[in-house]
């Protein structure tokens, strides 16, 4: 196998180190606000966790790997023998297939009823649209979904460098990130942007206030300023109420072309080389108070996070080209570990998210893992990447976070971020 | 001393007339036609004396001068500066004296200067007289006015004569600009400066809005024209003879 090595030199990669306690309730609060659901639209989410050998399996790995081959493929038929010795990667699994099942697409409800989505893994959906803006800003619909909140949707198809990008934000918020020459024909007030002065300009709308009431002035110039001027616009989106789990259905007005879609789950079982978790606290627990310790951080980091990707892309390298590598940490772990990796593509929801770490914590607690990864990938042309802040695109619009999930509810998020981006 | 004795002598005719005037106002109109016939004989009398005054003054002014007098007559004749007639208009020098003297008179005749014209407030138009109905036949006219110098032409021909076109009176409505709140604004063109339009909406509003940021929007004669106002600042007596450049840039 051949490695390109990428460099770019204008991304950053940020760390931090959190512990959390789980009795209290304004720490989770906290921590849930700040790492999680501060990051809004999701394209993808990767889960992947190394599973602790038990006594009994390094023996068998060790003497025939071909039994193991056989147990992936048919593991509930196996009697009763090699239960024990498998039963940890299986736990695993069994816990995670309800989250990551592949659906199959059955007709959705018509969109005129208002049934509950019984029955369909409701976590999975997700909505294509094909409009005009001014559809999704009448009255009714304001009034039905966007006021309340809890409203997602993001533009499709157009590139935030040159084109123009729309965002509806849960907080009942719309924004427009506009190309110079539109802004000048929309007639609607905004901001120039901060990274591209006066080549880009940000409107914001907040549906919420007293400025866009029924009937009012500035509501009637902004429907008769988006009405005939602009084409039709791509959006995907789906609809959740504040703290609540579930998604729902969305009646859209007439004149709307919708296509109801589904995430694309994969999972499956490997054998990578990870560090295991002992490597890693040597890292990360150094007594010493020089001030070589920030080095000695971001070696481990830039190392760290190349073994995710090795490890995402689902690449076992051989023992001969850690020279050419030069990577520490692999050269630390020979041998390689079964894992579990699964994946999430579409338009994932924050609530899922929080969900498949609850799940992580109680796999930790019982000791069927040795530690979990979470990869969060984010969309490269949003107008927002966290916090409300604006995102831009140069080289490349990187938005991407990775906890790492310790034991003793310790937490370290590395972000990686491109330079038109802030984090906070 | 001279001049003394003329004002004298013409102060004692003029008191002979008042005093003449003063009577007849007062009488009545019997009483006056018995005093003009007194009168008649009387003025026989009167004209001997004043031709025998006048003939006294012209023999002391000419022939019976007291020599002193004299002398200063002669002295005041032979100061007077040498006059010289003009022998036509073509030395440099004259040239020069005459445009001095018409730039004096410029200077002391008083203007009214373009700032005093705004704060007297002699451009703006006051709010009472705001009224789009009212300027709908202004805009008549306009269509008359456009259609006799369009003459049914197109292409590079409409546009030279639009250029130099009056366009008081024209419905105009902003398509493109900087600043977002001009975008959709209509109305007829009230009066044109160098810098801006005025123009009055259907809200009876009297809106001032530069030529420099702006795009238009204008129909005539069933076609349409767009006007970049960035290259369009000039007034309406100046773009009449200037000559226009095409542009490659038209950004605002």
């Amino acid at each position: 196998m051949s490695i390109i090595n990428n460099e770019v030199p204008n991304n950053k990669i940020l760390l931090k180190r959190i512990t959390v306690d789980p009795n209290d309730k304004e720490q989770i609060e906290n921590f849930n606000k700040n790492f999680i659901t501060n990051h809004v639209f999701n394209q993808k989410v990767e889960i992947i966790l190394p599973i602790k050998k038990g006594a009994n399996e390094e023996v068998e790995e060790d003497n025939n790997n071909e039994s193991d081959k056989k147990s992936q493929q048919k593991p509930k038929a196996k009697g009763s023998l090699l239960s024990q010795a498998s039963s940890s990667y299986l736990l695993v699994e069994g816990e995670f297939t309800s989250l990551f099942q592949e659906q199959s697409i059955t007709p959705l409800p018509s969109s005129s009823n208002n049934k509950s989505l019984d029955g369909i893994n409701t976590k999975q959906l997700y909505y294509q649209i094909e409009t005009t803006l001014d559809l999704l800003l009448s009255h009714e619909f304001i009034d039905k979904y966007i006021k309340n909140g809890g409203f997602y949707a993001i533009s499709q198809l157009n590139f935030i460098d040159s084109g123009n990008v729309v965002a509806f934000l849960p907080n009942s918020k719309i924004i427009l990130n506009v190309d110079k020459e539109t802004y000048q024909e929309l007639g609607l007030l905004g901001k120039s942007s901060v990274f591209k002065n006066l080549q880009r300009y940000i409107i914001t709308l907040d549906m919420t206030s007293k400025e866009y009431q029924r009937g009012s002035k500035s509501y009637t110039r902004l429907i008769w300023s988006l009405k005939d001027r602009l084409s039709s616009i791509n959006l995907i989106c789906f609809y959740q109420k504040l703290n609540s789990t579930q998604l729902q259905s969305i009646d859209f007005p007439q004149g709307v072309k919708v296509l109801p879609s589904y995430n694309q789950p994969t999972q499956e079982i490997l054998n990578l080389r990870l560090p295991t978790l002992n490597i890693i606290n040597e890292n990360l627990n150094i007594n010493n108070s020089n001030n070589d310790i920030k080095m000695i951080y971001n070696d481990f980091i830039n190392e760290w996070v190349e073994v995710l990707g090795f490890a995402s892309l689902g690449i076992n390298l051989n023992q001969v080209k850690d020279f050419e590598i030069g990577n520490s940490l692999l050269s630390q772990c020979p041998i390689a570990t079964k894992c579990l990796k699964a994946t999430q593509k579409g338009l994932v929801s924050n609530s899922f998210i929080l969900e498949l770490i609850e799940k992580i914590k109680l796999m930790l607690s019982k000791g069927l893992i040795e530690y979990g990864v979470l990869n969060i990938y984010g969309f490269a042309d949003t107008p927002i990447s966290w916090n409300s802040i604006e995102h831009n695109f140069l080289y490349g619009g990187e938005n991407d976070q990775s906890l790492l999930i310790l034991p003793n509810n310790k937490f370290i998020s590395s972000n990686l971020i491109g330079t038109y981006d802030y984090y906070c | 001393m001279k001049k003394i004795i003329k004002k004298n002598n013409n102060y004692d005719n003029n008191k002979v007339k008042k005093t003449q005037t003063t009577k007849t106002g007062e009488l009545s109109y019997e009483e006056i036609q018995k005093i003009n016939s007194e009168l008649s004989d009387r003025n026989k009398n009167d004209k001997l004396i004043a031709s025998k005054e006048k003939c006294d003054v012209i023999g002391k002014s000419f022939g019976f001068i007291e020599p002193s007098i004299r002398k200063d007559i002669v002295d005041e004749n032979i100061d007077k500066p040498f006059v010289l007639l003009s022998y036509g208009g073509t030395s440099k020098e004259i040239k020069r004296e005459r445009k001095e003297r018409l730039r004096l008179e410029k200077l002391k005749t008083k203007k009214l200067g373009s700032k005093k014209k705004r704060e007297l407030s002699f451009f703006s138009i006051s709010s009472e007289n705001c009224i789009y109905d009212q300027y709908l036949p202004l805009h008549q006219l306009w269509t008359q006015y456009i259609q006799d110098v369009m003459q049914q032409q197109k292409g590079p021909a409409l546009v030279n004569k639009i250029l130099k076109a009056d366009l008081h009176g024209a419905i105009v409505i902003v398509t493109k600009s900087k600043c977002p709140t001009f975008v959709g604004q209509k109305g007829i063109i009230v009066q044109e400066t160098e810098n801006t339009f005025k123009i009055i909406t259907k809200e009876n509003k009297l809106n001032i809005i530069p030529k420099e940021q702006c795009q238009f929007y204008l129909e005539c004669c069933n076609q349409v024209v767009t006007i970049f106002g960035k290259h369009f600042c000039f007034r309406a007596c100046d773009r009449a003879n200037k000559k226009f450049k095409p542009r490659k840039n038209i950004e605002l």
